[in-house]
């Protein structure tokens, strides 16, 4: 019996090799979140059940509240921003990483990668010593260059929460650029300047469009991470920043109302996953063509 | 359009890839590079294009020096070893590019296309992704993306290889009835030395990233320049000249010691022998080809190939003994260089 899941596992085929992570999966990731989200949908006082009544009294509390409109509207366009300006800084760089030698494309990785060995809350730190008040190393700078007379206020604005985010999440959005970029057939420019395209037309019309799998994969990292962090919000964004995923946190962890929390981390994760979908159909309807591999 | 290609060399790094190759060609003519993997036909090529910037020469076209310009604006048709077609666009659309890029309107662009994909015969495949199409057929959009644009240039990297003999006899008709009717001065890379022969009004073969002779096909297969070049076009038997020498009928024509010389099987002739001959060997192997035989002869450590119509002669046995001799002392030319390296 033992030896022939063991067999079946070692022989590979259909479900059984990933029968080790489903069985993690399950105990340690899908059930604790299941029985978080269950916590939307019956009375808790104190951490403790109080009745197995089933109730959407909570989730409908939160959505007809504004104030909740109001918060899911900072998170989703800190999330939009953040996406957005990734793939501005991103895209360049990644394009320009194909066209450099060897030696600057080893910086340009290294430098792309050894953020991510610092953990994201130590840079966090970092940028509210950089943006922070008057002693800050821009306001300094500034002050110091007779630019300004008086410190910028740029702590605790959605400028702020943006530049850290969008600084922290920088790599997700230029590894998989890089991997699309630099495994691009060259040919293809050269069959379209053949054809009389300019490297303007050619750019917009091969190169861009031949890149969609890493923009697609960029995007879809970078937009959940920047709608779903919150750390960033809290710390660049202030006291009164709020975003869903920092109400989240506060309702779990600071006023102990697992109710409204458990429905908060619901609907932050339903919605996460929906504009996850909606990127990837959109992407996917740009490139029907790699469906049609022979 | 002329094309003039003078002295141009090609470095990558150390690696000199093209050495002093020009080329004259006359406007509406079509020249093929034959030339053995590696010898730099790609390369050349690419530098007429403008995908490659030679390292010293010069292309001119049409009177026009375009070394420095860019391939966009060359107006030069190129269809590539690899089809390079756009795996996002459909067959309709990989077509329509180039006239997309000349602002042809909608209606012209539909005619066009249309009328290319008919002459490749590849109509019902016009909203077709490239990579659900076969090897041939891609090639064949590929060569109708680039005759869409009626350049004034074409540039065809081997652009029949992957056709079967049939559909490749076809295209290259239909080919060369554009080419003569637009007046498309046309330049083919192919490793086919057929294919070479019946296309082109001049073969230019290279070796090494050198030209070694440019001319006319019979020219190039009744008077070979080089061993390498007879070697190449056609079966050759290239001998060292002193050995050449000892064949009765060409006694000691151009037996200049640093030549060799070049002799086509159909010029040999055999015949059995039992005294001692000049010049003797034994058959090796015998083949029928339709009217002919081929005979395979040892003499001198070496394999000589003899071609003779069976018509006129008993077919003779493996492991006989023969003389050999030449038909006609003309066609046999004295070449320099050697054939070492080749196949
Ligand atoms: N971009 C490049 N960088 C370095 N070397 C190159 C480059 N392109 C070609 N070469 C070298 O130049 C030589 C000639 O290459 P080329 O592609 O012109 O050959 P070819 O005659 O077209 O061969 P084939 O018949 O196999 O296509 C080869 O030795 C090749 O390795
Ligand atoms: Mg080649």
């Amino acid at each position: 019996m033992a030896a022939s899941l063991v067999d079946k596992v070692m022989k590979g085929g259909g479900f059984w090799p990933a029968a080790p992570a489903f069985l993690y999966l399950v105990v340690f990731f899908i059930m604790p979140m299941a029985v978080l989200l269950a916590f939307g949908f019956v009375p808790i006082q104190r951490g403790t059940v109080q009745s197995a009544n089933f109730t959407l009294e909570y989730l409908f509390d939160v959505l007809t509240d504004d104030l909740f409109w109001r918060v899911w509207w900072r998170s989703f366009y800190v999330g939009v921003l953040s996406t957005f300006f990734c793939f501005l800084f991103a895209y360049p760089l990644a394009y320009i990483h194909t066209l450099v030698g060897r030696r600057l494309q080893m910086v340009i990785l290294i430098l792309t990668v050894a953020p991510l060995l610092t953990s994201a809350l130590v840079r966090t730190y970092a940028w509210l010593v950089i943006l922070g008040g008057r002693r800050g190393v821009v306001n300094a700078v500034l002050m110091d260059l007779g630019l300004v007379s008086r410190p910028l206020r740029m702590l605790y604005s959605d400028f702020a929460v943006i530049v850290g985010m969008v600084q922290i999440h920088l790599p997700f959005m230029i590894l998989p650029l890089i991997t699309v970029l630099s495994s691009r057939d060259r040919k293809l420019e050269h069959a379209s300047l053949g054809l009389g395209a300019s490297r303007v037309r050619t750019f917009f019309r091969i190169v861009l469009p031949m890149s969609m799998p890493g923009i697609i994969a960029g995007t879809t990292i970078v937009f959940a991470l920047s709608y779903t962090n919150f750390i960033i919000p809290q710390l660049l964004g202030g006291g009164g920043y709020t975003t869903v995923a920092v109400q989240v946190y506060e309702f779990i962890v600071v006023i102990l109302d697992w109710n409204k929390g458990a429905i908060l981390a619901l609907l932050l994760l339903v919605s996460c996953f929906l504009f996850v979908l909606m990127i990837t159909l959109a992407g996917n309807r740009m490139m029907r063509w790699t469906e049609a591999k022979a | 359009m002329p094309i003039e290609v003078a002295d141009i060399n090609k470095h990558f790094g150390k690696l000199h890839v093209l050495r002093d190759c020009s080329l004259s060609i006359r406007d509406g003519e079509t020249i093929t590079l034959l030339g053995a993997s590696g010898c730099g036909k790609t390369t050349l090529l690419r530098c007429i294009a403008g995908f490659e910037t030679p390292s010293s020469g010069k292309v001119v076209l049409g009177g026009e020096d375009v070394t420095r310009l860019p391939p966009n604006q060359r107006g030069v048709g190129f269809v590539f070893q690899n089809y390079a077609l756009f795996p996002h666009m459909t067959v309709a659309e990989n077509l329509a590019y180039g006239l997309r890029v000349r602002r042809a309107d909608r209606s012209t662009r539909k005619a066009k296309v249309e009328e290319a994909l008919a002459l490749v015969s590849l109509t019902e495949f016009a909203d077709r992704y490239p990579q659900s199409l076969s090897g041939g057929q891609q090639q064949r959009v590929a060569i109708a993306r680039a005759l869409v644009l009626r350049p004034k240039v074409l540039l065809l990297d081997e652009a029949f290889n992957a056709l079967d003999a049939k559909l490749r006899v076809a295209m290259q008709i239909e080919l060369r009835k554009i080419v003569k009717q637009v007046g498309i001065t046309t330049i083919c890379v192919t490793h086919d030395q057929t294919e070479a022969l019946t296309i082109s009004d001049r073969i230019a073969v290279m070796s090494k990233g050198q030209i070694d002779q440019f001319a006319t096909p019979t020219e190039i297969y009744d008077t070979p320049t080089t061993a390498y070049v007879a070697d190449f076009i056609g079966a050759a038997n290239v001998l060292p000249a002193e050995l050449a020498a000892k064949l009765p009928s060409l006694g000691a024509r151009g037996s200049r010691e640093d030549r060799m010389i070049v002799i086509r099987p159909e010029n040999l002739t055999v015949r059995p022998t039992k005294g001692s001959e000049p010049l003797a060997g034994t058959i090796a192997f015998a083949r029928i080809t339709g009217p002919s035989v081929e005979y395979e002869v040892e003499a001198a450590e070496r394999k000589l190939r003899v071609l003779v119509s069976r018509a006129d002669h008993d077919m003779l046995d493996i492991g006989t003994p023969v003389a050999l001799d030449v038909d006609k002392a003309d066609a046999c030319v004295a070449v320099s260089g050697s054939v070492e390296g080749s196949a």
